[in-house]
This record gives C-alpha cells, sequence and structure tokens, in this order.
C-alpha cells in the first residue's frame, strides 16, 4: 500500500484558538478516506491545509515524496471540490469543466476529449453548452465534481460535497461517487460529518474530535472495534456498560454491572478487572423468560422500519435494544419486564 | 367611507405635486428647446429645432460640448481604473485595516465642491502646472472616485471569495485569476461606475470653474450665457445636457442589474 499524501504533527490556530492537534495521517493511493466527526471539529481545516488554502503553523504536508507545505495552492496537484457547489456564472457548463484545462494551457482537440470524458463521468454529457445558471443542485455538484476530476488530480478533495442536496439525490450521489472513484481511480480524501456516509463510501474512515485524531480504520473497525468511547457514541450509537470483573473461569467471566449492581456472565475474559463494554443496540436480544442477561423493564418503544427500538430501563441506566422488526416480540409493551440479552459471541471492550 | 377613501387618495395627490416640484421646471426647459418663437412665454408658438440648430452651429457651444466629452471621457476612464485597483485593493487588505483605508478613501465624497476647487487650484499652482482641460480631468478624478469606489464596492464586497479559491485551486495564479474570474464576473458593474464618473465630471461645475484655463465647458458656457442674456439656445444646450445624463444614467441601472443578475444566478441552491 503505497502512501501518496502524509500529513505529520500538523497544528494550526485561528488567532489564539487553537483548531487542530498535531495531526498525523497518512493517505494511500486510490482509497477513498473520510474524514469524520462533529461540527467544528477541523476537517474542514485540514482539508484546506491540503489544498494549501491555509498554511500549518506546524507540522509537513508532503505529497508523492514532495512536500509541499510551502507551496500555493495553483501549484499543487490536488483539487477540491468545495461543499457549496459553485459554478462560474459566467462561464458555460463545457467552460466551467475546461477551465483547469485552459488555465493548463492543455491543447484544443485534447480539452474537447477529456471536457466530454468527465462530463460522461458524471452523466451530464448534454449538459455541456447549458449556462452554469441554469442547472439544479445535483448537476451543479456533478459538473463540481467533473471540473475538479478532469485535472487529474493526484489526490481528490471533497468537503461535505453532497450535505447540500435533499436525501434521495444524496443517496444515489454516493453510489455515483463510488463508481467514479472505481472508474477512475483517484484517491479521494473525504470530509463529512454524517457517519452513515464515511462507512458506506469509504476504505477507511478518520474519526476527529476537538482537532484530534480519535481513530483510523475500516468501517468495520471504528464501528464493532471503537477506540475510544466517543468514536463508539459518534459512530452509530452504543451502549456503554461499565464492569468490575468478580471470577473468571475457563473462557468466561463473571462481572457486575457498576451502575446496577446486576451480575453478568460474559463469554470471554477481561483485559482487566474494570473495564467498559461497548454493546450495539443490535447485538442485544429481549427475552420474556428465562434468568440470561440483565432484567429491565421496558420504557419506550419506536417502530424505526426495518428495525423497531426498545429502550428498557435498568435500575441506574437505560439500555437501547434493536430487534429486527420482522423478528420484534410484538406481544411486549411498555412497563412489561424482560431480560435483555448478550451475544454469544464476546463483545467489544474498552479499558483505561 | 368618503372621508376613508378621500384619505386614501391623498397620497396620490401628495406625490403628484412632489413629483411636479421636481420635473416641472425640466420639463419647461425641454418645452422651450422646442420653441419656434423667441419670446420665453407660455403656450409656446410652434414647434421648431431652430434652437438645437443655433446650438450645433455656434462655435462657442460645439467647443463646450467637445471639452465636456473629453474631459468626461478621461475622467471616467482613469477614475474606473483606479477606483478598481483600489476597490480589489480593498477586498484583499485585512479586516482590520480595511475600515481605515476604506475611510481615507472615500472621505472626499464629504468635501464640498467650492473647497476642492480652490484646493486643488493651490495645488496646480504650487507645482507651477499651467491650467487646462488635463487639469480639470484630473480634478474630476478626485472628485468622482469616492463614488466609483462607492458603486463597486457595494458589489465586491458581496462576491463570493470562495470563487478565488476555486480558480486559485484548478490552477490559477492571481493574474490569472483576476483576468478570468474576477473581472468577467464584475465588469458591468465596473462599467457602471465609469458612467456614473462620465456622467458626474459632464454637468460639474465648481470645481471646473476653479481648475480650468482659457478653455470652456458645458456647464460654465451655459452659466455665462445666462448672465449676459436670455437666449433661447441655452434651453437646447440644457435639454443636450440632460439627455447625455438621462442616457447615461439608463445604461447604468442595465448595467447595475446585470452584474446583479449574474451574482444571484450564482446562488442556485
Ligand atoms: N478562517 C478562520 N478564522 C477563524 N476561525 C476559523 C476559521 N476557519 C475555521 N475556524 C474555526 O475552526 C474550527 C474548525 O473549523 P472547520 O471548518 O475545520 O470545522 P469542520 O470540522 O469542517 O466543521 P463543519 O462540520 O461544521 O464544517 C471552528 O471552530 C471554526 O469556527
Ligand atoms: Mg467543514
Amino acid at each position: 500500500m503505497n502512501t501518496v499524501l502524509s500529513l505529520t504533527g500538523i497544528s494550526k490556530s485561528f488567532g489564539k484558538v487553537p483548531i487542530l492537534h498535531g495531526v498525523d495521517l497518512d493517505v494511500h493511493e486510490g482509497e477513498i478516506l473520510s474524514l469524520l466527526g462533529p461540527s467544528g471539529c477541523g476537517k474542514t481545516t485540514i482539508l484546506r491545509i491540503i489544498g494549501g488554502f491555509e498554511r500549518p503553523d506546524r507540522g509537513r504536508v508532503v505529497l508523492a515524496g514532495k512536500d509541499i507545505t510551502d507551496v500555493p495552492p495553483h501549484r499543487r496537484p490536488v483539487n477540491i471540490v468545495f461543499q457549496r457547489y459553485l459554478l462560474f456564472p459566467h462561464l458555460s457548463v463545457f467552460d466551467n469543466v475546461a477551465f483547469g484545462l485552459r488555465i493548463d494551457k492543455v491543447g484544443k482537440r485534447d480539452i474537447e476529449r477529456r471536457v466530454r470524458e468527465a462530463l460522461e463521468l458524471v452523466g451530464l454529457e448534454d449538459l455541456a453548452d447549458r449556462r452554469a445558471t441554469q442547472l439544479s443542485g445535483g448537476q451543479s455538484q456533478r459538473i463540481s465534481l467533473a471540473r475538479a476530476l478532469v485535472k487529474r488530480p493526484q489526490v481528490l478533495l471533497l468537503d461535505e460535497p453532497l450535505s447540500a442536496l435533499d436525501q434521495k439525490v444524496r443517496i444515489s450521489m454516493q453510489a455515483e461517487l463510488r463508481r467514479i472513484h472505481r472508474e477512475t481511480g483517484t484517491t479521494f480524501v473525504y470530509v463529512t460529518h454524517d457517519q452513515q456516509e464515511a462507512m458506506s463510501l469509504s476504505n477507511r474512515v478518520v474519526v476527529m474530535n476537538a482537532g484530534r485524531i480519535e481513530q483510523i480504520g475500516t468501517p468495520a473497525d471504528v464501528y464493532h472495534r471503537s477506540a475510544t468511547k466517543f468514536v463508539s457514541g459518534f459512530v452509530g450509537d452504543a451502549n456503554l456498560v461499565a464492569v468490575e470483573a468478580l471470577d473468571s473461569a475457563g473462557d468466561g467471566t463473571e462481572v457486575k454491572v457498576v451502575e446496577t449492581g446486576q451480575r453478568l456472565r460474559l463469554r470471554q475474559t477481561l483485559p482487566q478487572r474494570e473495564a467498559v463494554l461497548v454493546v450495539r443496540p443490535e447485538l442485544l436480544r429481549l427475552s420474556a423468560t428465562g434468568d440470561d442477561g440483565l432484567s429491565g423493564t421496558i420504557s419506550d418503544i419506536a417502530f424505526l422500519g426495518s428495525a423497531v427500538q426498545f429502550h428498557v430501563d435498568l435500575d441506574g441506566m437505560t439500555l437501547r435494544v434493536q430487534e429486527p422488526a420482522g423478528a420484534a416480540p410484538l406481544t411486549l409493551g411498555v412497563g412489561d419486564v424482560v431480560r435483555v440479552v448478550l451475544p454469544d459471541h464476546p463483545v467489544h471492550v474498552l479499558t483505561d | 367611507m368618503s372621508l376613508l377613501r378621500s384619505r386614501r387618495r391623498s397620497p396620490g395627490l401628495y406625490l403628484a405635486v412632489v413629483l411636479a416640484f421636481l420635473y416641472l421646471p425640466i420639463a419647461v426647459v425641454v418645452l422651450f428647446s422646442f420653441n419656434s418663437s423667441s419670446t420665453l412665454n407660455l403656450p409656446i408658438k410652434g414647434f421648431s429645432l431652430r434652437w438645437y440648430e443655433a446650438v450645433l452651429t455656434d462655435p462657442t457651444y460645439t467647443s463646450a460640448l467637445r471639452n465636456s466629452l473629453i474631459v468626461a471621457v478621461v475622467c471616467a476612464i482613469i477614475t474606473t481604473v483606479l477606483g478598481t485597483l483600489a476597490a480589489f485593493g480593498l477586498t484583499h487588505v485585512s479586516p482590520r485595516v480595511r475600515p481605515w483605508l476604506a475611510v481615507l478613501f472615500f472621505a472626499p465624497i464629504t468635501l464640498p465642491g467650492l473647497f476642492l476647487g480652490l484646493s486643488l487650484l493651490a495645488w496646480f499652482a504650487k507645482l507651477d502646472i499651467e491650467l487646462s482641460l488635463w487639469t480639470v480631468a484630473a480634478a474630476h478624478v478626485v472628485y468622482t472616485f469616492p463614488y466609483f469606489l462607492l458603486v463597486a464596492q457595494s458589489v465586491l464586497d458581496r462576491i463570493d471569495p470562495q470563487y478565488d479559491e476555486l480558480a486559485a485551486d484548478l490552477g490559477a495564479s492571481s493574474l490569472l485569476r483576476f483576468t478570468r474570474v474576477t473581472l468577467p464576473m464584475t465588469w458591468p458593474v465596473l462599467v457602471a461606475g465609469g458612467m456614473l464618473s462620465f456622467v458626474l465630471s459632464f454637468d460639474e461645475f465648481f470645481i471646473t470653474f476653479f481648475v480650468i484655463g482659457p478653455q470652456s465647458t458645458v456647464p460654465l458656457v451655459i452659466y455665462s450665457a445666462m448672465r449676459r442674456a436670455i437666449d433661447p439656445s441655452i434651453n437646447a444646450f440644457a435639454t443636450l445636457l440632460l439627455l447625455v445624463t438621462f442616457l447615461s444614467g439608463v445604461v447604468i441601472a442595465v448595467l447595475a442589474r446585470t452584474g446583479r443578475a449574474a451574482r444571484k444566478g450564482v446562488k442556485a441552491s
């Protein structure tokens, strides 16, 4: 796996406000890497540093082995698709896409061919002669994409390119982006604060919080093996259950749930006496009978379409349980006493 | 009921009175410019273009017209170039310095023409510059510059700075960003500002009066003709002045609209 872009020790403040605290990041050739994090955590700032629009206070940016920290944006072989899809209003769609090639003094025939190819790639070859001001939001964003891709950047930077579009268009554009990525093989660095988008698009996800990287990993890594409480809560929903090991026998452990005092048998050994179980709601099951798991009272039921979500109050904590809609026990109602059962396999554990 | 209705009608009446107050004097001048008789009495005797013919064949008037055009065109060109540089400069300096610079650039707008004329005269005298149409044009640049900047800035301030970053991202150096993006997106407004400066210069009186040499311009000729005797050709001459101003006004309005429409199209979301 070749590293095409690497950031080392990037720090940045605006005025006296520190925004990034020593970010280290390697981007592999040909991957889609997502920067995922809450609003204001510094995702756009990282992208702007890669694009050359902001200068880091400390740290280096290295692209294909060359230090580009001090290279101005117009000399960097990377291109960006901004969150607000801006097309040059005085140019036609064709001329918008051709803009960068004309700047580079590419020959007329090559421009014609490459622009057509780029428009075909985003499925808008029929709109070449339109005025830039006569396009819908989704079309404008595709043109922005074509305009950046036509320059064949070593890395394509995308700053929440779909966030201004409505839900339906957004989902279809995600599939479109995956296809375009497959067809061009370009490396994407993709900023989003939508965890679903990050998971479905990327080869690897970088989860950020307050100017720091919390975890870098595949979507499955960050989802099933979250490195921190923050990641587990930001990437999907997670029940965090603090436990204390009482007694371990064979490959199982008897633990006490700290908040409720209830006892529970785990099918794994714990790395240390005190730990936090990270259990996704869909991994838990409800059972009206038996003495497995933890006992609680249903306090809320919400129908989510493909699943049904239950809130189960235990003494001092609430667990969220998600049953597939078809399998959900329909006889259960608010107020019923149930048992919450953990999966058969070992659950993810955080220690600190 | 009737009380209500009369109340509702009265704003229309007030507006009519105000409009009459504003435009009747102008209408009278235009009307008399087509009068076939030389007496300034209403109603006019008949329609004729004799005063226009008189104006366009009298060298006093034609040379004044030519001088005014030369001064106004030169002034408009210089103001447009300097003003454009200043306007773009202002959008690129740090936000902390900008208001102070803007005050410096806009301040001359508050100076009375009398004062500007006097101080410029003193300045030209000090530098031993002979008074001519060129000194008038230079003085008019000082006078119209802030107005140009006002028009240009109002638009440049609202142009999304991200266009500049976008062009840079696509490989454009700062010069190419200016010629390929900023200028094509803003030229209608810059031309409108230039036209405004043309109009302001064309009928400027006070400053011209101080800094002009042996020549004369349209407003000066009208003024001195009025002092001598009431010559009806003045009405035709003033109407021509009005026509130039009015047409320029229309062009300015259209250009300003074009500029605004272009920017509106941008916010497609
Ligand atoms: N030019 C600037 N001057 C001052 N502060 C800035 C500037 N740009 C960004 N910031 C601040 O830096 C912080 C991080 O901004 P950034 O745009 O990188 O966040 P983000 O993760 O992209 O958030 P979002 O999801 O809302 O786009 C924010 O608190 C923002 O207010
Ligand atoms: Mg952002």
